[in-house]
């Protein structure tokens, strides 16, 4: 069953995937296909911040204290990366 | 039954393996010579693999030996006939150790390791990167050899990283283990390097694990000057990957995420530093030169 993410749409870390972290970066492992994976930035808060379930929207809204964009931008971009995510089989996606 | 030490192992061996150094206690390897009964799928190649798992790898290398090596400690060899002592030799502690190192889920890096106070340097690369060049230049300014060409890394409880000594020999010029697996023209070249450049090191060995000061990935490029970078977070994890020794044996023995786990261990608690150097000159003196000023030492 495929589902757009949404920004109501639930994530959150697929358990069990191996990751490290160093110097603010994210490397994962997604053990199913044997693929790396590197974060960096935003996108590795973005990992930090999902270790527990959160929406798109309460993603988005701290993002919007932490980092200088707009609203609209933001919510683009997080949707977006929350799709790659979610592609590369890295995150569970509920709702 | 011979009884060695290397790589933090103790080793029980029918074979005579005169460069590892004599230790006695509990063998964690025993290697015996035996037939070994499988159906080796004839495939053109001078390697055949007939059985990998992680408890029991068999395969052989055309005209040298068949091995079977089980759970990183029962190893029996069958070396084909008239082959030579000193290129059976290779066989073991370059294919065998390569197998038991994954059984056994160490971390082998494909580097030599030098020593100065206490603490070593992995210069690890591909073959040809010129590593055996650069060891050579730190042996010669004081340096002690840890390991030549297999550096397995082991932590402690303290989250220190250490090096195990191997053996006090080296190779000069050619990575003879990497070549010795891809066909039969080198290993010709391996039997006559193996008789020159082969170079006892005894004198300058230490025979202790250290702890890992910096990892240095050596390669060549087409600029003028060596140039010396320090790696950081996610470029450190690739450049280990990519340096672990026998890779391919990970997804081999399905065991991805435990070398991943270990790799980025690794990743998050040592300097690495990308060396590139000319393809053309001596500059192995620079080279030294660069690391010792980066590391201060």
């Amino acid at each position: 069953m495929y589902r757009n993410i949404t920004k109501e749409t639930v994530i959150g870390r697929k358990t069990n995937l191996p990751f490290v972290e160093m110097d603010g970066e994210v490397g994962m492992l997604n053990v199913d296909n044997g693929k790396y994976y590197s974060l960096e930035n935003v996108a590795a808060r973005i990992w930090e911040l999902i270790a527990t379930e959160k929406s798109i929207n309460d993603i988005v809204s701290i993002l919007l204290e932490e980092y200088e964009i707009d609203k609209d931008n933001c919510f683009t971009q997080v949707i977006s990366f929350a799709e790659s995510l979610k592609n590369e089989g890295l995150i569970d996606v509920k709702g | 039954m011979y009884k060695y030490k290397a790589f933090g192992l103790t080793i029980n061996s029918q074979f005579l393996l005169p460069e590892l150094i004599e230790a006695d206690g509990a063998a964690d390897v025993e290697i015996v010579s035996g037939e070994i009964e499988a159906d080796f799928m004839e495939n053109g190649s001078s390697i055949s693999i007939c059985c990998l798992s992680k408890s029991k790898i068999i395969y052989k290398i055309a005209d040298i030996a068949a091995c079977s090596v089980e759970a990183g400690r029962k190893v029996t060899i069958s070396p084909a006939p008239g082959i030579k002592d000193s290129t059976l030799r290779v066989f073991i502690l370059t294919s065998v150790f390569g197998c038991i190192f994954f059984q056994r889920m160490m971390l082998p890096i494909h580097g030599s390791a030098v020593v100065k106070n206490d603490k070593c340097i992995v210069i690890a690369g591909d073959s040809g990167a010129g590593k055996s060049t650069l060891t050579t230049e730190f042996l010669n300014n004081g340096y002690k050899l840890l390991t030549d060409d297999i550096a397995v890394i082991e932590f402690d409880n303290k989250d220190r990283v250490h090096v195990q000594p191997a053996f006090p020999q080296r190779k000069l010029r050619t990575d003879t283990a990497e070549k010795f697996c891809i066909d039969k023209d080198t290993l010709e070249q391996l039997e006559i390097e193996d008789q020159k450049y082969l170079v006892n090191s005894e004198h300058v060995f230490v025979n202790s694990p250290t702890e890992l000061e910096a990892v240095i990935e050596l390669s060549v490029s087409d600029t003028l000057i060596p140039d010396l970078k320090k790696l950081s977070g996610m470029e450190r994890f690739c450049a280990l990957m990519n340096n672990v020794y026998r890779g391919s044996f990970i997804n081999i023995i399905n065991s991805q995420e435990h070398y991943f786990k270990k790799v980025g261990k690794l990743a998050a608690l040592v300097q690495v530093f990308k060396l590139t150097r000319p393809s053309n000159g001596f500059t192995s003196n620079q080279q030294m030169k660069l690391i010792c000023k980066e590391l201060d030492i």
